[in-house]
């Protein structure tokens, strides 16, 4: 055929507009993607009575008290663990989706929650309808300047993030001890390590009567749904995705690599902030010692498992709520809130790996699909 | 004014402090030369250094208890080698569930531990002659047997990794898996080894703060150091030898935090325990800057596979 | 180990491989395949990309066991039972992609895969045998050397040497010509008939018909998995196309032809008709280019080049010569040290990526899966992938996703893009569909300058003769073509001029004909010999 006869019977085929077909779920798939997180906690959850039984516990009365405290007789209170959760997993999310691995969602918590903290302790006259706006911006600044760090020296060095962010954890948990025991401590507190209580307008409303679930709940569920919008549906989110994939395709794509790692971090801080805000004002009024039980690095957990799908950040987060809660229950039946942690990590572990099964399956299946269609 | 900064006694906690982050930063160094990026040091330091510790309490023998916290240690990393080499998951988030796992266990198993007192530790030990030589004998040879072996260590890994040829194979196996393969090297079971190896190094550096420079257990004993140790890795750019310079500048740090609270300097202490961990960040920026005409900066020096799943392609 | 332990006689089968099956999901890699070597032969394996060579290649390494048949070595029996056990036994491979940790001496490559001593090394001893083997067979190389400072042909050798050093007798060489230059490839040649003369049994893995007459005695020929033929070579006229008819199942036409080079490329071109651009201002055109290299001896030193519409120019030289850099800092990928481009007059020098490909620039990088995809993403992302800012496929902020499909699909149909499932990742594409689809995204806004690195590597031919007239089909509708080649073939077969570059100049300009005359001058341009003035053009 020549060249161009070529062309013509290419010109009739562009004629004739074909669209892609739709996108084919595969049963089988389907099926393994609800099995093996399912499997994967199951697991984890034998493992842990498997290490509680060995210490001479009563495994299975300890983790159905768990389970009936958290999720049954005290749910709201899991709620109230699961709103900095969900949104410090946001922001977690959305630099991991990047494959920024921004560890310091911890310490990013604590920008937030030193910046409210500065206003609320700084300004005790203002009306709510002044004060709580200025506390949110305090906040997203606050968390965001404690991820402006790391990200510029990613984005201009290449200085590893992870280590870099981590190291702020460690500093702003000392900063913070540092203005609790000094500067900010309440002259009538009895010399606790605790700042005075905050005014009743500069705390954030509670949302449902009789429980301490608070106003943060909305922005969680806001944040989520803008966090969703922008990874899934703007230009910039498609750049993260490219980003994550291969650094070196982005660049190819011409994507500025230097300003989104930035950005990225900003936004990413910026969530872990207003985690950090909706607890100080919705939960516990005043700053004091060990305000967060580890919500930075849970977050990290609970992007992770929930594949950094903003909504199944909201489910994941609940789960791990409990789980934050029941560090009580555990005081009570007489178990180190240790196991909490032992159980996170159990947990990751176990879904780690039964999501690697997975993607194995998923991706042999693909194989096989794709070498029976390729041209022979 | 306050009173006089002590110099040689500084040095000397320099090094007695800088010794456990040492020992992690070697242990780390190890494992990632073989391809494998293990982030749990934290956690593997605290197991190291409270099962250590608990065997120490349970038999009365220091040796023994640096042993299991050398068996804890690798125990700890044999899990990570298993996520990262056989199925391999990504590696920095089964580092992160190891750090939590670790955490966990140091804190659940140790809780009736808190606040004891070692049952035995590794005392200074004076060496003869050399430690009565001015300066450098109170600050060297005025310490105790972690590191003692310390000192013995950083030569011999450096002899190993570049002058022998497990290490050379190790190299081989972190730089280029596929060609360290196709010489008929498992690039799988030297990863389980060295992985295991680190672990257990790291381990004993968990132990050489609870069962050496600060023989007690607390929670969180390690503060950080594991990794502290992470970044020191990079900044020594993969060398034992650069591995000392970091974790003594490390040691330095602390010792001076405590030499200057003695002295009386009037800084608030929580800013000067924040020194550590701002040091890390600017020998990280350090590092960077200084290979800044090198493309890819330190991940030149980096061995290229570190981080990324070997599997033999099996493909159609 | 030094020394072979005894000469193999010459004649008795060194390799048999019997009924060897090997299956990957979905597809059958060797089926029931059959194929000997005996001591002192030379034997070719030819097949298209995607036959079944390296799948077979890997077999014999040790890499892969196979799903069913046996492996004979010197008439034995034996399981091979991982690459240590192979090499133990006497095989070794050479692969394209050469097995040599970069930043380690030759000598510490070689003493990688030795049992012996276990501890310590004695990488003196080694390099002493290694210059001694060396001298012996004509494969000479600085032993004591990092195997990053070495030339690719150095590399070859050091890794030939290797094999001997750890006592193969049997030796496969795997597309061993891709990357060195005719003089180069002269003296592997010469070495390996004097191998072969020696009682060692060679492999000769290549695509390449002319090679293999000239130099392998038998053939045997892959296609789709199944060893369809052996043949005994004598250089009677016509067996390269009885090679070509088997390797392709049919008749080579024209096309194949032309791609096999069985064909002799028409010597004037046909001439681009009615342009809508003047002709005579070149599309691109680069001025003093100095572009920092990565590796030794590619930095790219004061280049200056014309590209016309309608014309098609290969740059052709041995891979990490600087041809790499070039097209990078032209795409806007790399910063240039000095210099300027100019496209239609507008100057690009060191502007974002970007800005270079709105106004015309397209760039398909060598690396598909590496730098021009994100291979871990569906088709619809890597199609999107440099155009997703188009006001054609945004509002505002958002993306708009519908019409990216509707290209997508007409893109699929137009190119006819082979996909099982379009929303699964772009690295389970094959080589050929993937670059099918990254050269419909590239066009897909006409260029006026379209730079493509080694378009057909790894393709097979249909795959090659399609992405061949897609080339000449952008160049017709008058776009300024220019080809980063390492094959000289597809230089002679696409191009209306040559450029030869070498450590980072361009070393001279020369016609794509196939004389010997002008053969000899590209070998040694791309040596880094220059010619005297009158013979460059």
């Amino acid at each position: 055929m020549s060249l161009k006869q070529r062309a013509a019977k290419e010109l009739e085929i562009q004629k004739k507009l074909v669209g892609l077909p739709p996108r084919q779920i595969y049963p089988s798939t389907a099926f393994l993607a609800i099995i093996t997180p399912i499997l994967s906690i199951l697991v984890a959850l034998l493992i842990a009575a498997l290490i509680l039984f060995v210490s001479g516990r009563d495994a299975i009365f300890i983790l159905s008290e768990i389970f009936r405290t958290s999720f049954i007789q005290n749910f709201a209170e899991t709620v109230v663990k699961a709103i900095p959760l969900i949104l410090a997993a946001l922001g977690v999310a959305l630099a991991f989706r990047a494959r920024l691995w921004n560890i310091g969602a911890e310490g990013q918590f604590y920008g937030g929650v030193l910046a409210s903290t500065g206003l609320a302790l700084s300004f005790p006259n203002l009306p709510a309808l002044v004060i709580i706006p200025l506390m949110v911006a305090g906040g997203l600044l606050g968390g965001a300047l404690w991820g402006l760090l790391p990200g510029l020296l990613r984005a201009k060095l290449e200085v590893n993030e992870i280590i870099s962010s981590l190291m702020l954890n460690y500093v702003a948990l000392l900063l913070t001890d540092y203005l609790i025991f000094g500067p900010w401590k309440d002259p009538e507190g009895r010399n606790f390590p605790v700042t005075a209580t905050f005014s009743d307008e500069s705390r954030l409303p509670t949302l449902v009567e009789g429980t301490r679930i608070h106003f943060g709940l909305v922005f969680a569920i806001v944040a989520a749904g803008l966090v969703w919008l922008l990874v899934g549906r703007t230009k910039w989110g498609f750049e993260l995705k490219v980003m994550g994939d291969n650094l070196k395709a982005a660049r190819y794509a011409g994507i500025n690599i230097s300003r989104n790692i930035i950005i990225a971090f900003l936004l990413s801080g910026a969530l872990a902030g207003l985690a950090g805000m909706s607890e100080v004002t919705g939960v516990a009024g005043r700053l004091q010692q060990n305000i967060s039980p580890g919500y930075g690095y849970t977050a990290i957990i609970i992007a992770w498992l929930a594949r950094l799908n903003p909504w199944a950040i909201i489910m994941v987060a609940i789960l791990f709520g409990g789980l934050v809660s029941s560090g009580f229950t555990m005081q009570r039946v007489g178990v180190s809130s240790g196991l909490v942690t032992l159980l996170q990590g159990i947990l990751l572990f176990c879904v780690l790996g039964g999501e690697s099964l997975y993607r194995r399956l998923l991706y042999q299946a693909a194989l096989r699909r794709s070498n029976l269609t390729k041209e022979s | 004014m306050a009173g006089e900064i002590d110099v040689v006694q500084t040095l000397a906690t320099t090094v007695a402090a800088g010794t456990p982050v040492l020992y992690a930063t070697l242990g780390e160094i190890l494992t990632e030369r073989s391809g494998v990026l293990n982030l749990g040091l934290e956690g593997m330091m605290l197991v190291g250094g409270m099962a250590g510790f608990a065997a120490t309490a349970v038999t009365g023998n220091v040796f023994i208890g640096v042993l299991v916290s050398l068996a804890a240690g690798a125990a700890l990393a044999l899990i990570h080698a298993f996520f990262a080499c056989s199925i391999g998951v990504n590696q920095v988030v089964s580092g992160l569930s190891l750090t939590l796992v670790g955490t966990g266990i140091a804190a659940y198993f140790g809780r009736s531990l808190v606040g004891q007192p070692a049952a035995d530790s590794f005392q200074t030990i004076k060496i003869p002659v050399l430690s009565d030589l001015p300066v450098v004998g109170p600050i060297l040879f005025s310490q105790n047997l972690f590191v003692y072996f310390s000192f013995l260590l950083v030569p011999a890994l450096y002899f190993f990794i570049y002058r022998t040829r497990p290490g050379l194979n190790l190299r081989a196996v972190g730089e280029n898996p596929a060609t360290a393969d196709a010489q008929g090297i498992s690039v799988v079971g030297t990863r389980y080894l060295y992985t295991m190896l680190g672990g257990a190094l790291v381990g004993m550096g968990g132990a050489s703060i609870s069962l050496g420079s600060n023989p007690n257990w607390q929670e969180n004993i390690t503060a950080g150091r594991g990794w502290i140790a992470v970044g020191l890795v990079i900044f020594a750019l993969w060398n034992p030898w650069r591995a000392l310079v970091g974790a003594y500048l490390f040691g330095g740090l602390e010792a001076l935090q405590f030499s200057l609270q003695v002295a009386g300097v009037p800084i608030s202490s929580y800013f000067l325990r924040m020194l550590p961990y701002l040091l890390t960040i600017a020998a990280l920026v350090f590092t960077q800057w200084r290979l800044k005409d090198q493309a890819g900066r330190a991940s030149s020096a980096a061995p290229s596979g570190l981080g990324l799943f070997y599997l033999r392609r099996e493909r159609g | 180990m030094l020394a072979l332990t005894q000469t193999p006689v010459l004649g008795t089968p060194a390799v048999q491989l019997k009924n060897i099956t090997k299956r990957f999901p979905g597809i059958v890699a060797n089926d029931q395949v059959n194929f000997e070597v005996k001591a002192g032969e030379i034997h070719a394996l030819l097949g298209e990309n995607g036959a079944g060579k390296s799948t077979l290649l890997n077999i014999l390494a040790g890499f892969y066991r196979p799903d069913e048949g046996e492996i004979l070595l010197r008439d034995e029996k034996t399981v091979l039972r991982g690459p240590a056990d192979a090499i133990k036994k006497g095989v070794g491979v050479v692969y394209q992609h050469f097995k040599l940790v970069h930043n380690q001496t030759v000598a510490e490559n070689v003493a990688l895969a030795m049992r012996h001593p276990r501890f310590f090394l004695n990488l003196k001893k080694i390099e002493q045998d290694l210059n001694e083997l060396g001298e012996r067979h004509n494969l000479t190389v600085r032993a004591g050397a990092n195997v990053g400072s070495l030339s690719v042909g150095e590399q070859q050798r050091a890794e030939i040497l290797r094999a001997l050093y750890l006592g193969a007798t049997i030796l496969a060489l795997d597309e061993p010509t891709a990357n060195l230059t005719p003089k180069e490839t002269e003296g592997l040649f010469t070495a390996v008939r004097n191998l072969a003369s020696q009682g060692f049994a060679i492999i000769f893995v290549s695509h390449k018909l002319e090679e293999v007459v000239s130099l392998a005695s038998r053939a045997t020929i892959l296609r789709a998995g199944k060893a369809v033929a052996t043949l005994d070579l004598k250089g009677q006229s016509g067996e390269k196309e009885q090679i070509a008819r088997l390797m392709i199942g049919r008749e080579a036409d024209i096309q194949s032809g032309l791609e096999l080079g069985l064909v002799e490329p028409p010597a004037e071109k046909p001439h681009p008709e009615n342009l809508s651009v003047n002709p005579h201002r070149a599309a691109l055109e680069v001025r003093d280019l100095s572009v920092k290299g990565e590796v030794l001896n590619s930095t790219v030193k004061s280049i200056s080049l014309d590209v016309h519409p309608g014309e098609m120019v290969g740059l052709v030289g041995v891979a990490g010569n600087g041809q790499r850099e070039l097209a990078e800092a032209l795409a806007g990928l790399r910063r240039i040290d000095g210099g300027t481009v100019l496209l239609n007059g507008a100057n690009l020098t060191n502007k974002p990526a970007r800005q270079i490909h709105k106004m015309g620039l397209a760039f398909v990088p060598e690396d598909r899966l590496g730098v021009g995809s994100a291979a871990g993403l569906n088709l619809e992302d890597n199609f999107l992938l440099r155009d997703y800012w188009r006001p054609e496929y945004s509002a505002g902020p958002f993306l708009r996703r519908k019409p990216a499909r509707q290209a997508l699909g007409e893109a699929i149909d137009q190119y006819s893009i082979a996909v099982g499932d379009p929303y699964a990742p772009a690295r389970l594409l094959s080589g050929g569909n993937l670059q099918k689809l990254l050269l419909a995204r590239e066009l897909h806004n006409q260029p006026k300058v379209l730079i493509v690195a080694n378009p057909t590597r790894g393709l097979d031919i249909n795959a090659s003769a399609y992405v061949h007239n897609k080339l000449r089909q952008a160049r017709d509708q008058g776009a300024a073509v220019l080809l980063i080649l390492e094959d000289l073939d597809e230089a002679f077969l696409l191009c209306d001029q040559l450029l030869v570059i070498y450590e980072g100049r361009l070393m001279g300009k020369l016609p794509p004909t196939r004389t010997a005359a002008n053969l000899e001058n590209i070998g040694l341009l791309m040596a880094g010999s220059s010619l005297s003035a009158g013979e460059t053009h």
